[in-house]
């Protein structure tokens, strides 16, 4: 009775660390390594990516310029289509929504990008090689879209 | 140790649980305060080199897809007999017929290549013209409508082109535009009256250019074109401008196109100027003495363009104008089938020498666009 006890103790052991180490890898492998702060290479932006739940945003951090010239007030999300939206600041605006890292052909996919300065959402796929990103926004279909390469930056640290 | 195990298992479960859970919360994610100030001194860690942009602020819609209409008339045809006649001679026009046209019109534009330090696209278009004309009369034995009825067959335009931009550094870049065009009186699926390969007609610019900040891009250069009707080496000067109160701007790539553009809002767009379209059309299989014949066809189409977003990237667009002919006259190539240029000061003869008068038009459209 006593053996049979442990046994499935063990076989409970195994699998329970089978789950864990299984969601250990999902949540990590490989996905977590586009956390971070990022520049468009237009370097009018940073763009802060992290990591929501299961799924990868990013969000404006810094604008070059953040007045907007002909209001002299801080710029806002004035191109966007839903009229509601027209008034939300853009420092803090999420413009990379709803990635998901796929370890398969390592990249995050199934995400949208919006373009603050046309008011477009996007479909958006992004990958990356040593520190730099490659976000292709498109249309439809990945062929009908743009690649723009954005940099890793880091804060400096203070003194 | 029984226990033991069986507590790890059960407390590593519930650890995988929580955390499978928590990949639910999207709904429930709360923003946290956030000092930005702290995101002004930064540095770099990743490489790359900073290109500029191949638009500017408020351009009018990149079009991938396009679909359009295109119906214009009547304008006064005159046109002369076949024979030789200089640029600057004064011609009996006694042919004349009211002409009308309409026709199909479709472009695509893809990119191939599209990222920061370079783009490549590839384009087609289909652009017909189903001319019709006054009564002619049946009678073959003179050509004095021979003309007439040669362009009662209509106009077809097929071409390939091909765009390359290249950025160099933040500021300068470079534009190569080729074109290879099929114009003239063919059907598609017929096998007796062309296109044939051999009258393929090529155009390319070349443009170097500076774009100093997000509103302005400007450039000069070179192109080898057939907008004129003819073939014609003419330089061409770029200016896309924005306002800074973003309202208003301009589209100019001169001669070939000036627009003054206002932008309502994102999503409503009108624009006023000009567009110079033409090309050197075949005519296959006529009765005239030369067989190695094009209508040097070129007009100016004065125009307001009003486009406006149906929803997401499909756009609707509509043009109404008036069409100012440029060009209606014929060449003959010869026997040797070789085009030449004439320029502004050549004094080649004319096959025919002929006039159209100006024409209102209407132009419908819809699109697949990139902002």
């Amino acid at each position: 009775m006593k053996k049979s006890i442990t046994l499935m103790g063990a076989i409970a052991l195994l699998f329970a660390i089978s789950s864990f180490t299984s969601s250990l890898v999902s949540v990590n492998a490989g996905g977590d390594d586009i956390i971070g702060l990022w520049e468009p290479s237009n370097g009018k932006a940073r763009v802060k990516i992290e990591k929501i739940g299961s799924k990868y945003y990013g969000k404006i951090v810094w604008l070059r310029e953040p007045i907007d010239p002909t209001t002299q007030k801080p710029k806002v999300d004035k191109n966007n289509e839903d009229a509601k939206m027209r008034n939300v600041p853009l420092r803090g605006y999420r413009l990379l929504k709803d990635f998901v890292y796929d370890e398969e052909s390592k990249e995050w996919s199934g995400g949208t990008i919006y373009d603050p300065e046309s008011g477009s959402l996007y479909s958006c796929v992004i990958t990356m090689k040593n520190d730099v990103l490659n976000i292709r926004g498109y249309v439809g279909v990945k062929a009908l879209g743009r690649t723009d390469t954005w940099k890793r930056i880091k804060l400096k640290k203070k003194k | 140790m029984t226990l033991n195990l069986k507590r790890l298992a059960v407390a590593l479960s519930f650890i995988s649980f929580t955390t499978a859970s928590f990949s639910q919360i999207d709904s429930t994610y709360v923003e946290e305060e956030e000092d930005y100030s702290m995101y002004d001194d930064v540095e770099d860690v990743g490489a790359i080199t900073t290109y500029c942009s191949p638009k500017i602020f408020d351009l009018s819609p990149n079009r991938f897809l396009s679909i359009g209409y295109d119906v214009a008339g009547n304008g006064a045809l005159e046109a002369s007999t076949e024979g030789a006649y200089k640029p600057d001679a004064a011609v009996t026009r006694n042919n004349n017929s009211d002409l009308s046209y309409h026709g199909l019109r479709i472009n695509a534009n893809i990119p191939v290549i599209s990222e920061s330090k370079f783009v490549w696209q590839v384009g087609a278009g289909f652009n017909q013209s189903r001319i019709t004309t006054d009564e002619i009369p049946n009678s073959n034995a003179s050509n004095r409508y021979a003309l007439l009825r040669e362009l009662n067959a209509g106009l077809t335009n097929i071409n390939l082109n091909t765009t390359l931009f290249k950025p160099l550094g933040e500021k300068n870049f470079l534009i190569l535009q080729l074109l290879a065009e099929q114009a003239g009186n063919y059907t598609l699926g017929s096998s007796t009256d062309g296109p044939s390969l051999e009258n393929t007609k090529y155009s390319g610019t070349a443009i170097w250019g500076k774009r100093p900040h997000d509103r302005l891009q400007w450039g000069i250069g070179l192109s080898r074109t057939y907008r004129a009707g003819e073939l014609n080496y003419i330089p061409v000067v770029m200016y896309n401008f924005t306002a800074e109160n973003r309202k208003w701007g301009t589209e100019i790539l001169f001669p070939a196109k000036a627009f003054y553009r206002r932008k309502m809002n994102a999503r409503n767009i009108l624009l006023a100027g000009y567009e110079l379209e033409g090309s050197s059309y075949r005519l296959y299989n006529t009765s005239f003495t030369s067989q190695n014949i094009e209508l040097r066809r070129s007009e100016i189409r004065l125009r307001l363009d009003y486009q406006k977003q149906i929803k997401g990237f499909v756009w609707a667009g509509i043009q109404v104008g008036a069409i100012v002919n440029y060009s209606y006259n014929i060449d003959d190539l010869d026997t040797d089938n070789k085009d030449f240029y004439r320029g502004f000061f050549g004094d080649q003869t004319y096959a025919f020498s002929n006039t159209l008068g100006p024409m209102p038009y209407v132009n419908v459209s819809v699109s697949l666009v990139s902002k």
